[in-house]
C-alpha cells in the first residue's frame, strides 16, 4: 500500500463512519476517528488476516477500546465482509452491530466493552501462539484513558516476563477521555517510561503518519524477545476540523448540516 | 481436596497437553511437582487475578482448556467482571478452581472467607458450578469439567477432608450417601462431613432416621429431582457453608416455590452472621454463624417436635 492509496482509504473509512454515526445518532465518533490511520494500515497492509477465523496461525486483532467498534465495522464493510444492509443497521433493534465490538459480527475476534480487558486477552492469545510455535502476531488497540484501569498494568507486567515478542499493543493516545483530559487523571509526562520500566519495547509515533506507523510496526526492536508498545500520538476526531480535539465529540451525534460540512471536508 | 485436585489434573495433563494450569501465586508445597513435570502447561501470573482470567480467556479462545486457581474469594469476587465478560459471555473452556470455600481459611479473616461465591457466579449465563463434598467428588468434578465444555467454577474446601463416599462416584446433582425415612438432609461442598455427623446424632441421640445426600453440581440443576424429593420426604433440610442468598438454600427455595405439592417442610441452614470480625477455627466460625453440628441438630429437633 502506498501513501496515496492509504490517504484515500482513510478518507473512505471516515466517510463510512460519519454516515453511520449520523444515522445511528450514537456516541464515540471522536474515538473512532483518532485511530483511523492506525487501523487502516493494520487491516489493509500489515495483518495476515483470516476474517473467517479458521486458520489458527492467523494474526489476531483485539479492539480493547471497544467503543471504537464502528471503525472495525466500516473496514469490514469496505472489505465486503459486512453487507450494506448491516452497516446501515448499526444500533437498530436486533442488529449485532452496536456501540461496542461484537464477535457475532463476521471477522471480529472478540467481544468487549468494559475497558481494560483487551491487553490480558491479547496476552493469552499471544501466549497460546507461542506455545503452539506459530509465527503470527497479536495486536491490541488500547485507549489512553483506558490505561487508567488497573488490569492494564497487571497485563503490562505479565507480557514482558513471558517474553511475548509476538504481542503488540498500540495506544491511541488522543489525550482526551470520558470526562476530561487524560493528563487530568494520570501523570502522562512519563507515560512511555512507564511502559519501558515494565520491560516493553516502546515506540512513540505520530499515529496519523503512514511512514511512522509502518516503521514502528516493522522495525527491529531493541529487545527482540519482548513485546512492543506503540504510543501513537493522535487527535481525537481527526479529519474533521470542528470535531477535532473536543471532548463533546465523545458523545455528540451529527445533525444534517454538520454531516454535510464533515463530508465536504472529507472529499 | 486441593491435593486430590492437582493429582487428578496431573493425570489428565499426562495424556492431554492442551490442558493449561494457571495460578495467581498460590500453591506452595502443592504444585511443585506439577510445575517441574509439566513446565509448558504451568503458568503463575503472580498476584493479578484480573489478568489471570483475561489471559486464560485468550488461551481458551485459541483452543486451550485452562484451569485457573486461587483462594476462592480472589478467584471469584476479585475478578467477577473478567469472569463475566472474558469467559462466561464467550462461553470459553476455563475452569476456575477456588480453594477455601466458606470458612476454610478461617483464621485469615473475612477477606479470605468465601461466603458469597456461589451466589454471584450462579447469576452468570453459561457458568456451571461444582461444589464437591469430599476428595472422591473432587476427582469426579475434575473429570466432569474436562469432559464437558464451557466455563466452570469448582469450589474446593482446603485440605484433609475425609472421603465420605466408599467408592468412585459419577457426578450428579444429588448423590445419595445413606437412606432414611424421617426426612432428608442435602449438603453441598465441604458440609458433607458435617451432614454425616448430624445424621448420626439424629439417629443415635434422637431416634430419627434421616437420609443424607450430597449436591456437588449446583448449576445446572435438574429441578425435577428436587420436586420428586418433596413427595418422598416430609422434612427437607439443606446445609451449606455459604450465605442463604444465592446458595443451596436459595436454589432449593426457588425450585420448591414452583411446587403445587405442599405437604412437606423445608429449611435451609446457611451462614447467618454479618462480617465476622473475630478470629477462630472453622468449627468455631460455623458455630458462631449457626451452622455447627450442635446448632443445626438442635434446630432440626425443634422443628420435628
Amino acid at each position: 500500500m502506498d501513501i496515496i492509496k492509504f490517504k484515500e482509504k482513510c478518507r473512505d473509512i471516515r466517510r463510512i463512519i460519519i454516515k453511520s454515526k449520523h444515522r445511528s445518532k450514537s456516541a464515540h465518533l471522536g474515538s473512532a476517528f483518532s485511530a483511523v490511520e492506525l487501523l487502516v494500515y493494520l487491516y489493509y497492509d500489515h495483518l495476515n488476516l483470516d476474517l473467517t477465523k479458521k486458520k489458527p496461525d492467523r494474526d489476531y486483532f483485539i479492539l480493547s477500546k471497544a467503543h471504537s467498534s464502528i471503525l472495525i465495522y466500516a473496514i469490514l464493510f469496505d472489505k465486503g465482509i459486512i453487507s450494506k444492509k448491516e452497516i446501515e443497521e448499526v444500533d437498530v433493534d436486533g442488529s449485532y452491530l452496536g456501540d461496542h465490538i461484537n464477535s457475532q459480527v463476521e471477522g471480529v475476534e472478540y467481544s468487549l466493552g468494559s475497558l481494560g480487558h483487551g491487553l490480558s486477552v491479547a496476552s493469552g492469545i499471544a501466549l497460546s501462539s507461542k506455545m503452539n510455535g506459530f509465527n503470527n502476531k497479536t495486536i491490541v488497540l488500547l485507549g489512553d484513558g483506558e490505561c487508567n484501569e488497573g488490569m492494564i498494568w497487571e497485563a503490562a507486567s505479565f507480557a514482558p516476563v513471558q517474553k511475548l515478542k509476538n504481542l503488540i499493543a498500540i495506544i491511541d493516545y488522543n489525550k482526551l477521555q470520558g470526562f476530561g483530559r487524560t493528563s487530568d487523571f494520570s501523570d502522562m509526562t512519563q507515560f512511555s517510561l512507564r511502559w519501558k520500566s515494565f520491560g516493553w519495547n516502546v515506540r512513540e509515533i505520530d499515529g496519523h503518519n503512514f511512514d511512522e506507523i509502518k516503521s514502528a510496526l516493522n522495525e527491529i526492536r531493541e529487545n527482540p524477545d519482548k513485546p512492543l508498545v506503540i504510543i501513537a500520538h493522535t487527535v481525537k476526531g481527526k479529519g474533521v476540523g470542528f470535531i477535532e480535539d473536543k471532548l463533546e465529540w465523545h458523545y455528540k451525534s451529527l445533525n444534517d448540516e454538520q454531516l454535510q460540512r464533515a463530508l465536504d471536508e472529507l472529499k | 481436596m486441593r491435593n486430590t485436585f492437582i493429582k487428578e489434573l496431573t493425570k489428565f495433563v499426562e495424556t492431554d497437553k492442551n490442558i493449561i494450569f494457571m495460578t495467581a501465586d498460590l500453591g506452595f508445597s502443592v504444585f511443585e511437582e506439577f510445575m517441574e513435570k509439566y513446565p509448558n502447561n504451568y503458568i503463575n501470573v503472580g498476584l493479578a487475578e484480573q489478568n489471570l482470567i483475561g489471559v486464560a480467556a485468550g488461551l481458551a479462545l485459541t483452543g486451550k482448556k485452562v484451569f485457573v486457581y486461587s483462594i476462592a474469594p480472589f478467584a471469584t469476587a476479585r475478578c467477577f467482571e473478567q469472569i463475566k465478560v472474558n469467559i462466561a459471555y464467550h462461553n470459553l473452556d476455563v475452569i476456575i478452581v477456588g480453594v477455601g470455600g466458606g470458612f476454610s481459611y478461617s483464621k485469615s479473616g473475612s477477606t479470605h472467607h468465601a461466603f458469597e461465591d456461589i451466589g454471584i457466579l450462579r447469576t452468570l449465563p453459561n457458568m456451571k458450578i461444582l461444589c464437591p463434598g469430599d476428595p472422591i467428588e473432587v476427582k469426579a468434578s475434575v473429570k466432569y469439567a474436562i469432559e464437558n465444555s464451557g466455563p466452570f467454577y469448582i469450589r474446593l474446601g482446603k485440605n484433609k477432608e475425609p472421603n465420605i463416599h466408599k467408592e468412585e462416584v459419577e457426578l450428579k446433582n444429588i448423590i445419595s450417601i445413606s437412606e432414611g425415612e424421617d426426612g432428608i438432609i442435602l449438603t453441598t461442598g465441604n458440609m458433607l462431613e458435617l451432614g454425616t455427623k448430624i445424621v448420626e446424632d439424629l439417629k443415635n441421640k434422637h431416634g430419627k432416621n434421616f437420609a443424607l445426600s450430597s449436591c456437588p453440581i449446583i448449576k445446572p440443576f435438574d429441578e425435577k429431582q428436587i420436586l420428586d424429593l418433596l413427595k418422598k420426604y416430609k422434612y427437607i433440610f439443606s446445609l451449606e457453608e455459604h450465605v442463604k442468598e444465592g446458595g443451596l438454600s436459595s436454589l432449593l427455595s426457588e425450585i420448591i416455590a414452583t411446587s403445587t405439592y405442599k405437604d412437606f417442610l423445608f429449611k435451609g441452614f446457611s451462614i447467618d452472621h454479618g462480617f465476622i470480625k473475630t478470629v477462630g477455627s472453622q468449627d468455631y466460625l460455623r458455630d458462631l454463624s449457626g451452622i455447627s453440628k450442635d446448632k443445626i441438630t438442635e434446630q432440626i429437633i425443634k422443628i420435628l417436635k
